[in-house]
């Protein structure tokens, strides 16, 4: 007998294959105008390839997603990750930035999208403001969490082993908080396509949360379900790339799986 | 107070006004490549009278010299091995013991053939390239050994860094730290609550009692190396010490 551990290849085709044996099942039983099967809903994400849904192909709609998306969490890093860190290395930015942070952190980023195109209209800024706030406050928190519960033990180690205090924030507190900090981004990094879904599905002429709306709107269930594939498959794509980054920059974890 | 290399005037340390201090006007001087023992049971404050040598405690009251200096944080004189041995997850072994040679300057090259030499003593050559996760646990202290060794403090501080290891590995370690001790001589002081371990170490034995932590005895142990457990002069002062000692539940 073959342990299933050796295999994991082998459980994974047999999952999936279950999974799609009880959609196909589920479809007979509910009729395709409910549930289309899978085979309708790859049918359709290749027909929005070819033909353009509102003058686009399913290509550019994904790259009008994509460009928000990652406009939003470039702009995330760049200013949650040092704001994060700069609360949980030094109390006094706690003290200060802390309450109002707290104030912000509970809104959902959904909450934000009135007001966002009542400030920045319905084009691609509030769009990305939303993407921005939900990525922000996840990537903040993570790498503020990080650095404040560093060991003390290792801090102390530092400081006799001669670190000054830019060494122990670089050299100790950084390095500690790298898997929150990963942990952070791969959170931030789903929470900013749930956000741009939501403002898509509130107020768009293109992206993937749009050709959704399109469907609902048309009657078209398997054209909602080749958004939704879509998107899952963009996700899973985008969480292996920070894997990997992942491995690469913080090498030592990997030893541990 | 002149031929010692560190020394404490009526150390006292208190966290807290209401409770009794955990450390009460301790005085004690070391001496130059001294092996000096301090044992005492769980809880006596032994961590904290080496936190305060260390310089990372600041005394209540008295002070810490290092020489004729007094201590105000920590410095390059003086290294610390740590019970967990606290190192850095991210750094390879290499990259550990070279760790405190890069905040004092020293050029890469320079650090690298340091820390190999000390890898080198602690017998820990092929394993330079490892995560300190992949190493065992007397491994890992070898580790903090060698990154103690290596920025050349004159004094090491050593904060039970046997406590974690099971028995025979913590014999083979109590061994080789004699051995590499003998080979670099430093001034010792070796925390721990093992009896056997601080007489069979110690050139010097201080018994702490706890609560709060004072210097209760005091032994010069002038049996020779390698001493052997079974020994009868080992086995009185075993019997001596253990009389003494305070229990630790």
């Amino acid at each position: 007998m073959n342990s299933p551990k050796s295999h994991p290849l082998l459980l994974g085709a047999l999952s999936l294959s279950v999974f799609f044996m009880s959609w196909i099942i589920l479809t007979k039983a509910v009729g395709t105008k409910i549930l289309p099967d899978p085979f309708q809903v790859i049918g359709e994400i290749i027909r929005l390839f070819k033909t353009p849904l509102s003058g686009r192909t399913l290509l550019e709609h994904v790259l009008f997603s994509l460009r928000r998306v990652l406009i939003a969490y470039g702009l995330a890093i760049v200013s949650g990750l040092p704001l994060g860190l700069m609360m949980g290395w030094s109390s006094l930015c706690r003290k200060i930035i802390g309450p109002i942070f707290e104030i912000f952190r509970p809104i959902p980023p959904i909450a934000w999208i009135p007001v966002a195109i009542l400030w920045l209209g319905v084009a691609e800024g509030s769009k990305i403001y939303i993407c921005y706030v939900g990525a922000f406050i996840i990537l903040a928190l993570n790498s503020f969490t990080g650095t404040r519960y560093v060991e003390p033990i290792l801090i102390n180690c530092a400081r006799v082993l001669g670190a000054n205090r830019k060494r122990l924030f670089l050299g100790v507190a950084v390095p500690a908080a790298l898997p929150s900090i990963f942990a952070g981004l791969q959170n931030g990094m789903s929470m900013a396509w749930m956000c741009v879904l939501a403002a898509e599905l509130v107020g768009g002429r293109e992206g993937i949360g749009f050709i959704i709306i399109q469907g609902m709107n048309l009657d078209r269930p398997d054209m909602i379900l080749a958004g939704m594939v879509v998107i899952g498959l963009l996700g899973a794509l985008m969480a292996i790339v920070l894997r990997i980054l992942e491995k690469v920059l913080c090498p030592w974890r990997r030893e541990l799986v | 107070m002149d031929d010692y290399i560190l020394s404490c005037q009526d150390l006292t340390v208190s966290f807290k006004d209401s409770e009794p201090p955990v450390l009460r006007g301790l005085t004690l001087g070391v001496r130059e490549n001294e092996f000096l023992v301090i044992l005492g049971p769980g809880q006596c404050g032994k961590t904290v009278f080496l936190n305060c040598l260390a310089g990372l405690q600041l005394p209540t009251e008295g002070a810490v010299y290092y020489r004729h200096n007094k201590v105000v944080g920590p410095g390059r004189e003086r290294g610390v091995v740590f019970q967990k041995y606290a190192l850095f997850p991210w750094q390879t072994v290499l990259g550990n013991v070279a760790w405190g040679l890069k905040s004092q300057g020293v050029s890469k090259e320079k650090r690298r053939a340091i820390a190999l030499k000390y890898i080198q003593l602690v017998g820990l050559s092929g394993f330079e390239n490892a995560y300190p996760q992949t190493l065992s646990g007397g491994m890992k202290q070898r580790v903090g050994l060698a990154r103690a060794y290596a920025t050349g403090p004159k004094v090491l501080l050593m904060d039970e860094p046997f406590g974690a290891l099971d028995a025979q590995t913590r014999y083979a370690m109590e061994n080789e730290l004699l051995i590499l001790w003998e080979k670099e001589k430093r001034t010792v002081i070796f925390v721990t609550n093992n009896i056997e371990e601080a007489v069979f170490l110690g050139d010097r034995v201080i018994l702490m009692s706890a609560r709060p932590g004072r210097i209760k005895i005091e032994r010069e142990i002038l049996i020779p190396h390698p001493r052997s457990y079974t020994d009868p002069t080992f086995l009185a002062l075993r019997q001596e010490i253990s009389a003494e000692t305070d229990l630790a539940l």
